[in-house]
């Protein structure tokens, strides 16, 4: 057994704790790559429905009402994948990633409110989808900072 | 939490990957356990006492003894 070397050897680089695969069994990956073949799914429809009722002539129609749906199935097949894979994760995993969510939402939380703040003194409205990316920016800084305090 | 799964691992003379598998986790997690950065849950813990066949108290002991 070399014990010198497998302790440095499997500690997971900033490369892999950014990819968010630090620690992962085999179970993990495959769980994690569902889960994002998902998430691809979902910004696919999101901005193909976008596209098409910004550009043709069916918004109140019943198909724009189905295009408009078709990102929310993805949206809950993502979720749906995204629990499948916690739920079965490594428990390190787990604790990472329940680390990383607490951290996107703390950042998203605190920006939304300190924000508004800044709306009532003349600030330009915040979307919801910037408030998604900054819960988007602190999850994936979680991670990263999770994943390298436990490599 | 301090442990004495690495000596016990190399008693044995099993790598962290054999014992990762043995346990059902990633080496990863041997690794941070081993090296007091992760403490396990306790399913896990009783998973690492049937498999060195010893006590928890065995293999874990608290940092300080608490006050009695």
């Amino acid at each position: 057994m070399n014990d010198a070397t497998e302790d440095s050897a499997i500690r997971p680089g900033f490369w892999q704790c950014l990819k968010n695969s630090a620690g992962m069994t085999e179970r993990d990956r495959r769980n994690h790559a569902r889960f994002v073949r998902w998430g691809l799914a979902w910004i696919a429809a999101l901005s193909l429905a976008t596209f098409f009722l910004a550009h043709q002539s069916i918004p109140g129609t019943a198909t724009g009402w189905i295009v408009a749906s078709i990102p929310a199935v993805c949206m809950a097949g993502m979720m749906y994948r995204f629990i499948e894979f916690l739920r079965n994760a490594d428990e390190l995993v787990r604790n990472i990633q329940l680390e990383s969510m607490a951290v996107g939402f703390a950042a998203a939380f605190a920006v939304g409110i300190g924000y508004a703040v800044f709306e009532r003194a003349g600030a330009p409205r915040l979307e919801i989808i910037d408030i998604f990316q900054v819960l988007v920016l602190g999850y994936t800084v979680g991670t990263v900072v999770a994943s390298w305090r436990y490599r | 939490m301090k442990n004495r799964l690495k000596v016990l691992r190399a008693e044995r003379g099993w790598s962290q990957a054999e014992l990762a598998t043995r346990l059902e986790v990633s080496r990863q997690t041997v690794n941070a356990i081993e090296t007091g950065k992760y403490d396990p849950s306790l399913p896990l813990a009783f998973k690492i006492a049937d498999t060195f066949e010893a006590k928890i108290e065995e293999l874990f002991e608290p940092e300080s003894e608490l006050v009695r």
